[in-house]
């Protein structure tokens, strides 16, 4: 198909803004500006767009329930803090096209009408950072930010926070704590940020991918942006395939692509002689997929139906050759390592699961191992504060589930199936 | 009329008295039971419940932390000390007393030692001639030797840092998070 | 009345409570670590799981946080659900996974949340198989020990220090479970309330270490409901003796005063109890002697110069002390004042006369609720748990105004902050009642600097105007009530007096008896002095009078606990119980009567104050020598409350302030261009705690702070060294240059005054050392 979102990109010298502008950039700001902010809500809402973030939930919905009357200072985030494993889709718009970025955040703004808006990076693409502050001197000048942007009387600033790093930043309401300056631990749900945000005002977060197909849906309309997903899926996707593939990589796809073809079509396939053992679907914090679900549409509900998550659209594949209690292992010494440190479950429930794991892996694991797991998981998944911890014991239940002969294999023989030399002594 | 015999014949009580007289010779000769304390001493388990003592880890320490705990769960209230920590961190008895005028030697305050410091030894031997002198004071209850649970070193343990053990030493722990870093 | 009911019982609560707030204020205990009554609710510790019965029986019971679910009315909740209890568990094996194995060696054992905790509701075993993550401890002063290992990650040390003490440098670092509660960088923690860390932490990561210096298990020692003697907000307090010493001192609750928290002082300044200067024998012309001897010796010259007798109560002598005292003057012929500085006396009386005539002192509580305060001098030096309150006051948004002669904490918190040098506060006070009478009256004065301190108040709900008495004048106090009064009955007006009784004494006898008993003493007209827990060598600026005019006595009899500069020089000597030794009274700076009761005796029996009094006057045949009785007649109306209750209020006696400002303007001088002095005090700065080496450790240095523009203007550099001099000595001293302090004013300690025989604002030579 012909990419939309990615056909403009170049890391290396990324467009400037007289250039984006030359390929037809920052045209929707004033098909925005024609139009009254809730039908552009209107608009994203009937073009069903879901968020590219992780939760996929709908877009024009989210917008719409902030509702209209809410009390000024109104704050837009653009969430750039991308750190799930796997997903590198948001790097590639950063630092292949800032003015993008800038754009959508613009028409995003002017339809919920909010004054300030912050993109909020992930502390190590620093470099990209800087290229979009930039960007967003570039666009000040020419007087497509500050006040009254093209002399509609929209007054929109952008700003950058870079992120002080860790993964709990991505959560939505540790976010705003970050902003504000604070420590990055989430809030309590209610009351919601829509209503109670940043600095107590309402503020929408929506991760980037989501934000950049606005520009689109405003240029050409709700059903046109509909047709150009396939088997019920919305919109193109940025999918980043990663794992035991032959061509890893960024593919911009429509969604609802089955995932046999994202693999075996455009990622190349498998190494000679290897067959699937599984895939995630959407970053670290999704359950598995088997080779069952090769047809199954990389689309919200239906990787929803099937037991997964779609997330953020990035697989992470194994072959045969994996054995899925390291990996496994690995997520969860990753999530571990990343939780904020608020609630007991997740601060010092990962940790205990990662050691126990740990135990399976290296072939010191007792007969009760399982159950253990399995018991800590049910209290670590439902009794957190936020979602991180559900999220992260997401892979360990499915590979479990999915993968249970390995794990007992692992405990029975007292060593890896997979590795034929000694395991090496290992730290919890 | 018949007289009603009431006693037994002559040689039927000779021949009790005689008979009892032979059990009570036999029995000079048996084997006694009695032992003859104090020149033969009977042998104690290690578990009987005797004089209390004070001891010490396999390096030589004094194990007592002064938890206070054997004198909390003592039932008759006999044990009093006072706590001190010293320059090594380690925490000590600065003063130590048991009146053993009190002590029922139940044994609770060996159970109630989280550092296996105090125990009851086997000794019975305890007789004074005053009342005051059945209270021992540390000197008199701390040995040298590591009594009937030798190994145990509660400093290993806890997480303490002590002089020649450092915090992350013991051996559960692991080495101290570096808390000016906030890197993984 | 709104209910809910928790495991079959009904449970009323108020609108906004949430499930653990209702339960907990009705006794009913559900397992919980992060939430606290002063702190509110978290949600990251996770143990108050509660399951909530759903009100449609198709649906399944759900699990939720007791902290964060709103009561709502008719709401069953079930604490020992079986599922709630699993939750329990795991939280409890969860946080025990890194908790060191240290329960014999640490002092929280024995009052620990976290084993409470894990009794209840946690597993009897360990499963956990790795190894336990370990921290290193920081050096956070003398007052608090540091062992980190412990530490459950609750996160309450610092919410109470960040966000209720609005301290700064003590706060969270890292995060996961390497999370570190700490100080930024090493030193002691800077808070005067740093010490309530070891009563909120749930384990031992932050303990006392005074107490770890002679340490006894809580079951152990011997408590009882006491009051705290350093200052005047008559802090509940439970004391804690074992063998005879007094071990600690820790915070009662007492729901309108100082509620769940005491400052350092009143924690650690306890240690004067078991100084080497204690005063444990009687002693007469400087041999020890027994108690009978002495007070033979006492009443012999006490008879022998009837009518000649003078005698100083004490503002931190208990009020049946006081009352003894002045009663058995009465009976003898003497003269009797509970002050030893004649302006401190007027200052007090005045004080006390308005707030007797007035609506009367808010409590803590009720200032927390103020929306707007003016506040003379340093609070927080003179009454730590005040300043609290208005922190609390401030983060609700009031706004503070302070008028300070001497940098002070809460500086930090003003929406105006204005230094005045002593001689001029009652000129800017009666200038501030000039502007908000013009305001009322609908006149302009926005010109006026002092036109946003006079709106802010006016437009108030509630303010509050409060000024530390020590360092102000009785007409500085008076303006302040007329200023009051000017802002109409929704105004509260306050004094923090000079000691835990400083009320009560003040009622015992009219202003004026404080010069007479100096002068008397000076001309010899009174020949024996009895000194009852007052130190007037030690005064700053009356003190060297007093040792000069005392060298004229006959006979100086002083009781006291502590060696101070006056039981030295006393020709006889009776030390008294301290205040955890016996029971008595103390009215606080509210008028409130509060009792105390013993905690325990010294082997070496000590008698209170009020016993001594009693027993001189049994000795000396007065008619009246019941110490009950006694303080039945001063105070007719009043009814001494049961110690452990909230008090009762000491009836009203004193008549109102006439309108004419009395001649206790001594600081008022014609002659502008000399320096002034200003008392620089600090939260442990008590006669009492200054004999506490724990908290004297953490004293400020001995400088001499001036002012930046003033010190421009005379060419005093910074860190050089001025001689400043006094009416009998000189002191050489370096310079701070410092922005908190008023022009023409030399900040100087309390201990350079008394040398100096100068008091607050009194004129002071000063000259560059070269």
């Amino acid at each position: 198909m012909e990419t939309l979102l990615t056909r403009h990109l170049d890391a290396t010298t990324p467009l400037n803004l007289a250039a984006y502008q030359a390929i037809g950039g920052y045209c929707s700001l004033s098909a925005a500006f024609d139009l009254k902010p809730e039908k552009i809500i209107e608009t994203v809402e009937a073009a069903d767009l879901r968020g590219r973030g992780g939760a996929g939930f709908s877009c024009g919905l989210k917008w719409r329930l902030r509702g209209a009357d809410a009390p000024s200072p109104r704050y837009l985030i653009c969430n750039l803090d991308e750190s799930e494993p796997g997903t590198f889709k948001d790097r590639y718009l950063l630092y292949g096209g800032p003015h993008q970025i800038i754009e959508a955040v613009i028409v995003s703004a002017y339809a919920l009408q909010a004054e300030r808006a912050f993109i909020f990076v992930r502390g190590e693409y620093a470099k990209g950072g800087h290229s979009l502050n930039q960007a967003i001197q570039e666009a000040e000048t020419a007087g497509l930010l500050g006040s009254s942007i093209c002399g509609s009387g929209f007054n929109l600033q952008i700003e950058v926070h870079l992120s002080g790093g860790r993964y709990i930043c991505g959560e939505e309401t540790a976010q705003i704590n970050a902003i504000e300056g604070k420590r990055p631990n989430p809030r309590p749900k209610i009351p919601r940020p829509s209503t109670h945000g940043l600095w107590g005002q309402p503020t929408t977060t929506n991760n980037v991918e989501t934000l950049v197909n606005i520009p689109h849906i405003l240029l050409n309309g709700a059903d046109w942006f509909r047709s150009l997903g396939v088997n019920g899926g919305c919109g193109p996707k940025l999918f980043c395939v990663s794992g035991k593939v032959r061509h890893s990589g960024l593919f911009e796809l429509p969604c609802g692509t089955p995932a046999g073809e994202l693999i075996f079509e455009h990622a190349g396939g498998l190494d000679e002689g290897r067959t699937l053992l599984g895939f995630l679907p959407g970053g670290a914090s999704t359950a598995f997929l088997l080779p069952e679900h090769l047809d199954l549409p990389m689309d919200f509900d239906p990787v929803a139906k099937a037991g997964s998550r779609l997330g953020t659209g990035s697989l992470i594949v194994l072959d045969n050759s994996t054995c899925p209690v390291e990996f496994t292992l690995n997520l969860m010494r990753f999530f571990a390592r990343e939780s904020c440190g608020f609630c007991t479950p997740c601060r010092d429930g990962l940790p205990y699961l990662a050691q126990i794991l740990t135990a399976i892996a290296s072939g010191e694991g007792h007969a009760d191992d399982l159950a253990l797991l399995d018991e800590l998981c049910a209290t670590v998944a439902s009794q957190s504060f936020c979602a991180f911890a559900p999220g992260a014991v997401m892979p360990l239940i499915s590979s479990i589930q999915c993968f249970h002969t390995h794990y007992e294999q692992h405990v029975t023989n007292g060593h890896c199936p997979f590795d034929t030399t000694t395991q090496g002594e290992r730290q919890p | 009329m018949q007289k009603k015999r009431t006693n037994k014949p002559v040689p039927t009580l000779i021949l009790g008295l005689c008979r009892s007289l032979w059990t009570v010779l036999r029995h000079a000769f048996v084997k006694r039971e009695t032992v003859s304390y104090p020149e033969i001493k009977r042998p104690l388990p290690s578990r009987w419940r005797g004089r209390i003592v004070l001891t010490r880890d396999p390096d030589g320490e004094e194990r007592c932390v002064a938890c206070y705990l054997c004198s909390a769960v003592c039932p008759v209230d006999c044990i009093h000390l006072q706590a001190r920590q010293n320059d090594d961190g380690r925490r000590y008895p600065e003063t130590f007393s048991i009146d053993f005028s009190r002590c029922i030697f139940c044994g609770f305050c060996e159970e109630a030692c989280p550092t296996l410091a105090i125990q009851l030894t086997p000794d019975f031997e305890m007789c004074e001639r005053r009342h005051e002198s059945l209270i021992y004071n540390k000197e008199q209850l701390l040995i040298d030797g590591q009594g009937k649970y030798p190994g145990y070193n509660f400093y290993r343990h806890a997480g303490v840092a002590i002089s020649g053990k450092k915090i992350g030493a013991a051996e559960t722990d692991m080495s101290p998070v570096d808390r000016d870093n906030n890197l993984p | 009345m709104s209910t809910i009911l928790i495991d079959g019982r009904t449970i009323a609560f108020k609108p906004g409570d949430n499930i653990l707030r209702a339960a907990l204020e009705a006794d009913v205990e559900i397992p919980h670590f992060c939430y606290h009554a002063a702190l509110d609710s978290l949600g990251a510790c996770r143990l108050c799981a509660v399951e909530i019965k759903p009100k449609n029986s198709n649906e399944a019971p759900r699990l939720t946080m007791a902290c964060l679910e709103p009561a709502k009315e008719g709401l069953e909740v079930s604490v020992s659900a079986a599922a709630a209890q699993q939750v329990r568990r795991h939280v409890i094996e969860l946080l025990m996974i890194n908790h060191p194995h240290d329960c014999p060696i640490c002092d929280e054992g024995g009052e620990c949340h976290l084993q409470e905790m894990t009794v209840t509701c946690g597993p009897p075993y360990r499963r956990y198989r790795g190894r336990k993550r370990t921290f290193t401890n920081q050096d956070l002063g003398p007052l608090i020990h540091h062992e980190m290992n412990r530490c459950i990650t609750c996160y309450r040390c610092t919410r109470f220090y960040q966000d209720y003490a609005l301290g700064n440098d003590l706060g969270a670092m890292r995060l996961r479970n390497e999370v570190y509660f700490g100080r930024f960088q090493d030193g002691p923690l800077e808070s005067p309330f740093a010490g309530n860390l070891v009563e909120i932490c749930p384990t031992g990561v932050f303990t006392d270490a005074l107490f770890r210096q002679r340490f006894a298990r809580a079951w152990d020692l011997n408590t009882a409901p006491s009051i705290c003697p350093h200052c005047s907000v008559g802090c509940n307090t439970l004391p804690g003796a074992r063998d005879g010493t007094l071990r600690r001192v820790r915070s009662r609750t007492h729901p309108e005063l100082n509620r769940w928290f005491i400052c350092d002082r009143g924690r650690y300044g306890h240690q004067y109890s078991e100084h080497c200067a204690r005063l444990l024998s009687p002693r007469v012309s400087g041999e020890n002697t027994s108690y009978h001897k002495a007070l033979n010796a006492a009443t012999t010259r006490i008879k022998a110069t009837q009518n000649c007798i003078g005698g100083i109560g004490s503002a931190r002598e208990d009020l049946e002390g006081n009352t003894m005292l002045q009663a058995l003057l009465n009976e003898v012929g003497g003269v009797f004042t509970a002050f030893n500085d004649p302006a401190l006396e007027a200052a007090t009386i005045a004080a006390v006369s308005w707030l007797q005539n007035s609506a009367g002192a808010p409590s803590l509580i009720e200032m927390e609720q103020i929306d707007a305060a003016l506040i003379i001098g340093d609070l927080t030096a003179h009454a730590p748990m005040i300043d609290l309150a208005l922190r609390q006051a401030y983060r609700k948004g009031a706004e503070l105004t302070l008028f300070h002669s001497s940098p002070t904490p809460l500086a930090q918190f003003t929406t105006s902050a204005i230094t005045v040098p002593p001689r001029e506060m009652y000129a800017k006070l009666s200038h501030l009642c000039t502007l908000i009478n013009a305001l009322l009256a609908g006149r302009d004065i926005s010109d006026d600097p002092m036109a946003v301190i006079a709106k802010s108040l006016i437009k108030a709900r509630q303010p509050l105007l409060i000024g530390t008495i020590e360092t102000l004048t009785a007409t500085d106090a008076s303006v302040l009530a007329k200023l009051a009064i000017t802002l109409g009955p929704n105004a509260r007006l306050t004094y923090a007096l000079s000691g835990p009784n400083a009320y009560g004494s003040a009622l015992l006898a009219p202003e004026g008896n404080a010069m007479q008993i100096l002068e008397s003493v000076e001309t010899g007209k009174i020949k024996t002095l009895i000194v009852a827990g007052n130190d007037p060598f030690s005064d700053p600026r009356f003190g060297l009078r007093w040792r000069a005019a005392c060298r004229n006595l006959n006979t100086l009899i002083v009781l006291d606990c502590i060696l101070t500069a006056t039981a030295e020089a006393a020709d006889i000597l009776f030390p008294v119980a301290a205040w955890t030794e016996r029971g008595g009274t103390f009215v606080n700076y509210e008028g409130r009567a509060q009792s105390f009761l013993p905690v325990f005796h010294r082997p070496e029996y000590l008698p209170s104050a009020a016993d001594v009094i009693a027993d001189l006057a049994k000795y000396l045949e007065c008619s009246r020598q019941d110490v009950l009785s006694v303080l039945q007649d001063t105070f007719p109306d009043f009814q001494v409350p049961a110690p452990g209750t909230l008090g009762s209020p000491i009836p009203v006696s004193l008549p109102p302030i006439s309108d004419s400002p009395s001649a206790g303007s001594p600081l008022l001088s014609s002659n502008n261009s000399t320096w002034q002095t200003a008392l620089m005090s600090w939260y442990g700065d008590e006669t009492l705690a200054s004999f506490a080496p724990g908290l004297t450790s953490l004293a400020p240095a001995t400088i001499a702070m001036i002012e930046q523009a003033t010190a421009t203007a005379t060419g005093i550099v910074d860190g050089s060294k001025i001689r400043l001099r006094g009416s009998a000595d000189s002191v050489v001293l370096p310079v701070q240059l410092n922005q908190n302090i008023a022009a023409g004013t030399v900040g100087i300690g309390r201990n350079v005054l008394v040398r100096l025989g100068l008091g607050h604002g009194d004129p002071i030579e000063l000259e560059k050392v070269l």
